[in-house]
């Protein structure tokens, strides 16, 4: 909303072929050599399609390969088997088209928080005094406008992400991967960034790619969550989440919200899930 | 980057509260130090002590005197000075670009290093003596000295802070679609930089060092040669104060590296103080 203005893309977000898939997962697995030299399977293949303006969370235990995807549909690690194709381009999505949100903020120590969010326009080498006005507004969208000449040393944590989120978000990408951000965050600062995350992606209409192993979390978020398991790493659901939108904290009460949780919880019970993982955050 | 460093707000480089002034223990140190000097004035003066061992602090102060006012210093602070300065700034130039290219070529810097570990474990004074046959006497041989004892500190701490522990960065990096320039501009350098500037504060001391060395074995100018002449002369008034020389040049010199690195490396403070 308040970014309407400023964007320029605006346009092609509205185009016609926003119902073919942004992005497309075709048998994409992830296998690593032993030391034996055989290859051990991280994460068996994967098919799916992402459409546009979708947020779709990736659920499951450590190690079920959920971060290993999301780099790989980033383009960040290669992937084993598969390929990822953005749009019809045939082609992974081009770095500096999307924006990635990483579980420690990854702010770099040295810029000041506005120098953070600038990041990507210094580095994709757009105008750097309209990056500037953009940068301000989306520190003003995520509440850091008053802090935005300090060190990112000086930040909370929770201040931190919501910075690091405002600079995945500056060259307006128009898919966001998120890795497991709100992890290290307490729960009260996490609900609140959850809210701020849901209002950004409705606002600006963006494909969300959400990893996480809280399953609250994942439900409330997404219009899709996929459930992985361990031993090897698969993906063993996908569940469509027809709460309606905009959702707030207290639809964690709704019935709907508990079935849709309780499935998960079921579905990873299954997938041989660690007790400790669900003790730890369930 | 080091730029937009220097252009950083004054009030956001000062994130730490002043420390508080502690008059009393500043005072109890100057009473500290009076009294000592005056237990060595009269040390000297009774005869307690040998006047082999230690010269009266009143005589000391009077050949400093007389050396500045007569002008005899100058030339010899002008020579140590100035091969330090020299030498230093010739060895971190060197050293910084050879490891900035060193960290872009990966298998060079695995080739070279067990050479940099044997050089940096060998106590370069000890080159010294063979400087000054390749060298000879005299200013030269000096420079070079200097440059060998700053060299390596410079060298491996750099090479160091180079190095990239943070995936999350190098992937951040990674998902803008940066070049390996910018990565290096942008990403590796100012990560370096606290390191780099860990490596400078010990090689400014090294330089000052290697100095002294280099006037003891192969020189006629410098603290460190009048240190010796003095020596030569059994005028024990004369090597405490050039002793007294060396150490405020080594104050200033350590002084001016810790104003530089408040300002060039302000966000990591830590992390050189712990490696210098």
């Amino acid at each position: 909303m308040l970014l309407a203005a400023s964007r320029p893309t605006d346009e092609h977000i509205a185009e016609p072929s926003s119902t073919a898939p942004i992005l497309r997962l075709q048998g994409v697995g992830k296998s690593y050599r032993a030391a034996s030299g055989t290859a051990v399977p991280a994460l068996l293949p994967v098919t799916e399609s992402i459409a546009p303006a979708e947020f779709v969370s990736f659920v499951g235990p450590s190690g079920c390969g959920k971060t290993t995807l999301l780099k790989m549909a980033a383009g960040l690690i290669a992937p084993s088997e598969g390929g990822i194709a953005f749009r019809d381009t045939g082609q992974p999505i081009r770095p500096g088209a999307y924006g990635f949100v990483f579980q420690a903020a990854a702010l770099l120590p040295w810029r000041t928080v506005l120098e953070n969010v600038m990041l990507p326009a210094v580095i994709l080498g757009l105008p750097l005094a309209r990056a500037r006005e953009r940068a301000i507004q989306l520190l003003e969208l995520v509440h850091l406008a008053r802090v935005a000449a300090s060190y990112p040393n000086q930040l909370s944590g929770g201040m931190q992400q919501r910075a690091s989120i405002a600079r995945a978000l500056l060259h307006d990408p128009e898919v966001l991967f998120m890795d497991e951000p709100f992890g290290a965050l307490d729960a009260m600062t996490r609900e609140q960034l959850n809210m701020e995350l849901q209002r950004i992606s409705l606002d600006q209409r963006k494909t969300v790619l959400f990893v996480t192993h809280d399953i609250e979390e994942a439900v409330l978020l997404s219009d899709r969550v996929f459930v992985f398991s361990l031993g090897p790493g698969q993906l063993v659901a996908t569940l469509r989440i027809d709460l309606p939108r905009p959702r707030s904290l207290s639809c964690k009460a709704d019935p709907r919200f508990l079935r849709a949780v309780e499935r998960i919880r079921a579905l990873l019970d299954r997938g041989d899930v660690r007790e400790t993982e669900e003790a730890h955050h369930g | 980057m080091v730029d937009a460093v220097l252009r950083a707000p004054a009030s956001a480089r000062h994130t730490r509260a002043p420390h508080p002034v502690h008059w009393r223990e500043y005072t109890a140190s100057l009473l500290l130090l009076l009294s000592l000097l005056a237990l060595a004035e009269v040390a000297a003066n009774r005869g307690w002590v040998s006047p082999l061992v230690m010269a009266a602090p009143s005589q000391v102060w009077a050949v400093l005197v007389d050396g500045f006012s007569s002008g005899f210093y100058g030339p010899h602070l002008r020579s140590t000075v100035g091969s330090i300065f020299a030498g230093f700034a010739i060895a971190a130039t060197a050293a910084i670009s050879i490891a900035g290219t060193l960290a872009s070529i990966p298998v060079l810097e695995r080739v070279l290093t067990p050479f940099f570990v044997a050089f940096q474990s060998m106590p370069k004074v000890a080159i010294a003596p063979l400087v000054v046959i390749w060298f000879g006497f005299g200013e030269l041989s000096k420079t070079v000295i200097v440059i060998t004892a700053c060299f390596f500190p410079i060298l491996m701490n750099a090479l160091h802070g180079l190095k990239l522990r943070d995936r999350d960065h190098l992937e951040l990096m990674r998902s803008l679609g940066a070049t390996r320039m910018q990565l290096f501009l942008r990403l590796r350098l100012p990560h370096a930089l606290p390191y780099i500037f860990a490596g400078l504060h010990i090689g400014v001391i090294f330089a000052l060092i290697g100095t002294v060395v280099a006037e003891f074995v192969g020189t006629n100018a410098g603290v460190g040669y009048v240190m010796l002449q003095s020596k030569a002369n059994f005028d024990l008034a004369s090597v405490y104060a050039c002793l007294l020389l060396l150490m405020v040049i080594g104050v200033v010199l350590h002084g001016l590296m810790k104003q530089l690195e408040k300002h060039v490396a302000f966000w990591a403070r830590d992390i050189s103080q712990v490696s210098a």
